[in-house]
């Protein structure tokens, strides 16, 4: 009877029967649940300059994004984002139910948001620097990159660990015509839950994050799934010769990110790294004439730094370089196309007079593998409440 | 055992409690803390989260505070002020020890809810709260950084301090 020397005391409390009584929230019939409706969006202006050339600028409401939330209980949400792009474009963003089934497994169902790096998931405007996200987090990670999946998430406390792990549909990497390249990889071939097909087996994602570092963090990020394709559909008859075809028309990517943030009262620093690898590219390639590389990589390091002493207001100048070479490897026959090597040095400023405001005005330096150069001018403004 | 949970049970003790929930930890923890091996635990009335008097015996050695905490909303957070006790707010479950005047011999986060400010489950942070009054947190003076990517949730930490200083 070891366990008895835990003594559990029954004071006077005892008779009115309050020992132990609950005290947290109670979700019952009658107040389950709540709607919570959150938003964030920003307006952009940008301007191309470059020697010799016209360009007019452009004015934008980039994207307006409504978070519809609904808590039914402690252990159960539903979380949706409807997005309006440039005015006139509208998506679902996230559309998904999680819930937990012990205190570091959560089940996540529904449009879900692949892990991978920091942006694609964090891609509200007061999160990253610049005006636009940076390119990496574009034509390699095509962020915002959303499939419909489910898969499990949650915190092992104990080691300081934050895990994703989902079984998510595959991008659409063949529409009657390549939906995969070079210049912006798999950015067109995202389904993003809009009738996406299903061709074969889900793709995995899974991220692990470990924040046990003081002001810091280290995550990495790996996908890897091979694309669905239209031409499924094309051929009623199971055979060697419709199979070579219809594998001609994908790609099996695998694609891993690391990223480390450090983050004190002033000082912001972020890295981010992220190859991308696709096997059978050479034949895809030939099928569709497109121009995917085996391998295609881009990093970037961040530096920034709050100049003010103003409490909920930051005044942060920053600088990025990044490098992204989406031919990195190529298929035997194929010509490297040098302009898809590029550095990229971009320089701002982020003012913030509220957490959640944040106006923005940089200058980017692009340097092309070709000899050719640009300069870019953006300015725009982001909320997020 | 027999009588004691014929006790608990005569007295309505709720599935629901988040003693209940943590019950092991908790008392796990309270013994090493205070070491003692005869814990007993009196129900103060809180109205903010589950308040116990620790007893050694007959002596009050200090308080264990468990409470949920409300923390970074549904889909991420940004702001101190949108923090309110929502049933539309994510949360995290805290337990506090306190010696008998309330300096902090031991903080924990038993259960966090959402995947954002998770940050502030960090052990290393945590540590820091050791050997501080709660009502270091009455204001912004108390030498602890908020850490980093886990602001709203530090704050909503640090609220439910002050809230006992001001018990």
């Amino acid at each position: 009877m070891k366990h008895l020397k835990i003594i559990f005391f029954i004071f006077s409390v005892l008779a009115s029967g309050q020992l132990f009584s609950q005290t947290t929230i109670d979700f019952n019939e009658e107040n389950s649940g709540n709607l919570y409706i959150k938003l964030y969006g920003h307006v952009d202006y940008n301007h191309k300059i470059e020697s010799g050339v016209r360009h007019a600028g452009k004015m934008d409401v980039h994207r307006l994004v409504t978070l519809f939330g609904y808590q039914f209980s402690r252990k159960t949400q539903f979380v949706s984002e409807i997005e309006v792009e440039h005015v006139k474009e509208i998506f679902i963003e996230q559309a998904f139910v999680k819930h937990r089934i012990t205190r570091s497994i959560n089940l996540k169902a529904g449009l879900l948001i692949v892990p991978m790096g920091f942006v694609n998931e964090s891609h509200e405007p007061t999160f990253f620097y610049s005006v636009e996200r940076p390119l990496l987090d574009k034509n390699i990670i095509p962020s915002t990159w959303r499939e419909i999946g489910l898969g499990i998430s949650g915190l092992l406390q104990n080691h300081n660990l934050k895990y994703q792990l989902y079984l998510v549909n595959n991008p659409n990497g063949f529409d009657g015509e390549a939906k995969i390249n070079g210049a912006k990889g798999i950015r067109s071939a995202r389904q993003k839950g809009a009738e996406s097909i299903v061709t074969g087996l889900p793709g995995i994602s899974g991220q692990l994050e470990y924040y046990g570092f003081e002001n810091m963090r280290i995550g990495w990020s790996t996908y890897y799934g091979k694309t669905n394709t239209s031409l499924y559909d094309d051929f009623d008859v199971i055979d060697d010769f419709s199979t070579s075809v219809i594998d001609s028309s994908t790609v099996t990517m695998h694609m891993n990110t690391l990223h480390f943030e450090y983050t004190s009262n002033k000082l912001t620093a972020r890295y981010q790294h992220t190859f991308s690898a696709f096997r059978n590219a050479d034949r895809y390639n030939q099928f569709t004439g497109s121009d995917v590389p085996e391998l295609m990589h881009g990093f970037y390091t961040l530096v920034a730094y709050n100049v003010l002493n103003v409490e909920r207001q930051s005044l942060e100048p920053f600088f990025r370089y990044a490098h992204l070479n989406n031919h990195l490897n190529i298929p035997d026959g194929m010509d490297k196309k040098d302009e898809l090597k590029q550095n990229i040095y971009t320089i701002g400023v982020n003012y913030k007079p509220d957490p959640g405001v944040v106006f923005k005005v940089d200058f980017q330096f692009y340097e092309r593998g070709n000899g050719s150069s640009f300069q870019q001018f953006n300015t725009g403004i982001g909320v997020w409440f | 055992m027999v009588l004691i949970f014929c006790i608990l049970l005569l007295n309505g003790w709720s599935q629901d409690s988040l003693l209940d929930q943590y019950q092991k930890q908790t008392l796990k923890i309270v013994e090493k803390q205070f070491n003692i091996k005869e814990v007993a635990l009196k129900k103060e009335d809180c109205n903010f989260g589950e308040l116990f008097r620790v007893m050694d015996k007959t002596d009050h050695t200090g308080f264990i505070l468990l409470s949920e905490v409300a923390a970074c909303n549904l889909g991420g957070c940004h702001q101190y002020s949108e923090i309110k006790k929502t049933y539309a707010s994510e949360f995290f479950d805290l337990l506090v020890i306190t010696d008998l005047e309330m300096n902090i011999k031991h903080l924990k986060i038993l259960n966090y809810f959402s995947e954002f400010g998770y940050q502030v489950t960090s052990k290393k942070y945590l540590k820091k709260f050791t050997g501080k009054n709660v009502c270091d947190f009455l204001d912004d003076t108390d030498e602890i950084d908020i850490v980093s990517g886990a602001t709203i949730s530090s704050y909503a930490l640090e609220g439910k301090l002050a809230q006992l200083c001001n018990y």
